[in-house]
């Protein structure tokens, strides 16, 4: 069961970001192509839903400590 | 260090008859950042350009178009002799002649050559049908179908029993009698039939072709005559070209730079930043031509242009501020602890003393071979120093090289239960003090990335804090209200973890001052101190953010949590190359000869892939939690950068 849940954390917080980016990169590209100072700044947009897969991480191994102490899946 | 240098306004005024001094003077000092005049009145015009500008301007435009009809590239030349001003115009000139006749000879071929292929391509399909040309035209009863075709017409009986069909691989030519046009032309177009132009020429087209092809032929070996004349003349003037390219360059730099200036009829006037400390310099410099007056200026510094002023190792960092946002004159510079932090979070997420030292060795590499790429060699040294944190962490945390352990771990049910001191058959002394693979050595690498959080959040923090306190104490308290928040959320965090090494550390020997004591809050509980803690700060920052400032906290507690992509990327890192190894290693002690050198290749590429995804991701990932998490806290950066008239980027 945690090993199903583990799994499903993972694909889903990964399409999640996956999603989110897809969306800001376009837009950022974009921005650069009229202003290439954005960098900087689009850089730091195009990131942030990453966020969302490290925290989708930090969970799944919370969880298989959890697996772990209880031995077994 | 976290201060840029400081600036300091000037004006020298002068007489017209000393600006081309003037200008000569400050073009080698390299330190005056010119502000251009920009609202002339009655009694300040624009400058002119000085009287040698169209004529240098004229043979920049000549050489700039002949620098391009040869193809000159930067990186092929040596540098020649120094050139002498007055001698270019004549060379150009000369140069010009030459290089025109041939050019407009090589347009000229060009043309007919095209011509002639044009020519042939339609020519072809009717020489291979092999009809003379006189049998398309002229009929008063037939029609005639002459194209391509994609599909075979072999069944054309059904439609027509009066034709005559002429075929070569798809080409065909079709006559009908002109009362079956239509039927024809609907069952041509059932065979995709792309029509082909009847040329108005007569005879034997394959003689035609048979000629055109020779025409082709000699302009072809005319056009490669006058390419290697040209390849000749390029590499003969490459070098004056370039060399002159750049002179000239300068000299219409210097030659325009009046239009910046403010002018009356027989004074001019600069106006600029210069680093204060360099006034002197400047000052005596400028009065070694006389007749200048130079002075400074009360101005408000808001405005002044931003020279950060670092030590010499934080230098490479600078270009990732200026990449994220020119600090503004009055903020405080972070470029010093950006250059801490980097290479420390480099360093942890790579955490491998192999991949460490290639690291290092890598960024030398860069940094002595890139001299005309500056930008590179800064990444070179930045590589360099997140190289040795590498080595540090991968010996003394991880006590790994190439995701091979030094000793055999104890967890032998982990994958790759391999070592250097069992492979190489003497025991090395360093030993793993945290695992990256087994879960409770994850757990201890999150808690290092959450301490690594409330360092640098906190010094984010403190900074704001620096920032606003001059002219905001409200926002300033606000900042220092975020700062205990801060603390209180990360205590409670250890405090959930006390039962982990590094939990325990923080909560019995760093806080253990603090009372332990809290609510149970649907199961969780919850320590009084950070409850205090974020009560107190919550009452600090309402004054200047307002109530809904509160929804924040949550905000902050995801910055934190975002840390936690330095165990991440650690973890994946280690486990691809831990996985790398399982998978090949086996191979170099198979005994078999081809298999070992088949194993090396793949163990090299494998571990050259984990290093450059490795540093990719984790440089991107560093960059990333400096600029969203470290510098939203505090950084508004939108300053300027300090451009002195007659600094080059490129330096020849």
């Amino acid at each position: 069961m945690i090993a199903l849940s583990v799994a499903i954390i993972m694909v889903g917080t990964g399409l999640a970001a996956a999603w989110a980016e897809k969306v800001v990169g376009g837009a950022a590209v974009g921005a650069m192509a009229e202003k290439p100072e954005l960098f900087g700044k689009g850089l730091t947009m195009m990131v942030l839903p990453e966020t969302i897969v490290i925290f989708g991480f930090a969970m799944a191994f919370l969880l298989m400590s959890k697996m772990s102490e209880i031995g077994g899946p | 260090m976290l201060k840029s240098k400081e600036m300091e306004r000037i004006i020298v005024v002068g007489p017209k008859n000393r600006e081309e001094d003037t200008v000569e003077a400050i073009h080698s000092l390299e330190l005056i950042h010119i502000l251009d005049f920009k609202e002339p009145d009655e009694d300040f015009q624009l400058g002119q350009p000085l009287t040698k500008a169209s004529e240098i301007s004229r043979n920049l435009v000549k050489l700039r178009s002949i620098s391009n009809t040869l193809q000159v590239k930067e990186e092929k030349v040596e540098k020649e002799e120094e050139i002498v001003g007055k001698e270019i115009t004549g060379k150009i000139l000369t140069l010009e002649l030459n290089i025109n006749e041939e050019d407009r000879s090589k347009k000229d071929v060009e043309e007919l050559l095209t011509d002639t292929k044009n020519q042939l391509e339609t020519l072809k399909p009717f020489a291979s049908l092999g009809l003379p040309f006189e049998l398309y035209h002229g009929y008063r009863n037939l029609a005639v179908f002459v194209g391509v075709v994609s599909k075979n017409t072999n069944d054309i009986d059904k439609v027509t029993a009066e034709y005559e069909l002429v075929t070569h691989e798809s080409t065909i030519a079709l006559f009908v009698p002109i009362k079956q046009k239509e039927k024809v032309e609907s069952y041509l177009s059932e065979k995709n039939f792309t029509q082909l132009e009847i040329p108005e020429e007569t005879g034997e087209p394959k003689e035609k072709v048979k000629t055109l092809e020779m025409q082709q032929e000699k302009l072809e070996k005319k056009y490669s005559e006058i390419q290697e004349r040209l390849t000749k003349l390029r590499e003969k003037h490459a070098g004056f070209i370039l060399e002159t390219e750049d002179y000239l360059s300068v000299e219409i730099e210097k030659a325009e730079a009046p239009l910046r200036f403010a002018t009356t009829e027989h004074s001019f006037i600069i106006d600029g930043w210069i680093p204060k400390e360099n006034f002197d310099d400047v000052n005596n410099r400028l009065a070694e031509i006389g007749d200048l007056y130079v002075g400074c200026v009360e101005s408000d510094t808001k405005e002044a242009p931003v020279l950060l002023d670092n030590p010499k190792p934080s230098r490479p960092f600078e270009f990732l501020i200026h990449l994220f946002s020119t600090p503004s004159y009055k903020e405080l510079d972070p470029t010093f602890i950006v250059s801490m932090i980097f290479p420390v979070f480099f360093g942890f997420m790579i955490g491998d003393a192999g991949y460490g030292v290639v690291m290092i060795g890598l960024g030398y590499l860069l940094w002595k071979k890139m001299k005309t790429i500056p930008e590179l060699q800064d990444i070179g040294l930045i590589l360099v120093m997140g190289g040795i944190f590498a080595l540090i962490f991968g010996l003394f945390i991880f006590g790994e090289a190439f995701a091979i352990p030094f000793q055999t771990p104890i967890h032998t049910e982990l994958p790759g239960g391999g070592s250097w001191s069992a492979y190489l058959g003497i025991s090395i002394p360093i030993h793993t003090v945290i695992h990256k693979l087994e879960p409770l050595g994850v757990i201890d690498l999150l808690l290092l990335s959450l301490v690594g959080a409330l360092v640098h959040l906190g010094i984010g923090y403190m900074f704001g804090i620096a920032n606003e306190i001059k002219h905001n104490k409200k926002h300033a308290i606000a900042k220092l209200g975020w700062l205990i928040i801060l603390f209180g959320l990360f205590l409670q965090l250890m405090f959930m973890a006390q039962g982990t090494p590094v939990g325990g550390f923080f909560i019995n020997k760093v806080f253990f001052f603090l009372p332990m004591a809290g609510i149970a809050i649907s199961g969780m509980i919850i320590l009084y101190v950070s409850l205090a803690c974020i009560i107190v700060g919550i009452v600090m920052f309402i004054p200047a953010e307002g109530g809904m400032a509160v929804m924040e906290i949550i905000g902050l507690t995801a910055n934190i949590l975002s840390y936690t992509r330095l165990a991440g990327i650690a973890v994946a890192k280690g486990a691809v190359a831990t996985a790398f190894n399982v998978m090949l290693l086996p191979l170099l002690f198979s005994g078999n000869i081809g298999f070992i050198i088949m194993g090396a290749v793949f163990i090299f590429l494998a571990h050259a892939m984990v290093l450059i995804l490795g540093a990719l991701a984790s440089g991107i990932q560093t960059i990333r939690l400096n600029y969203v998490e470290f510098f939203l806290k505090f950084y508004k950066g939108t300053g300027s950068i300090f451009k002195p008239f007659g600094k080059r980027k490129v330096n020849t």
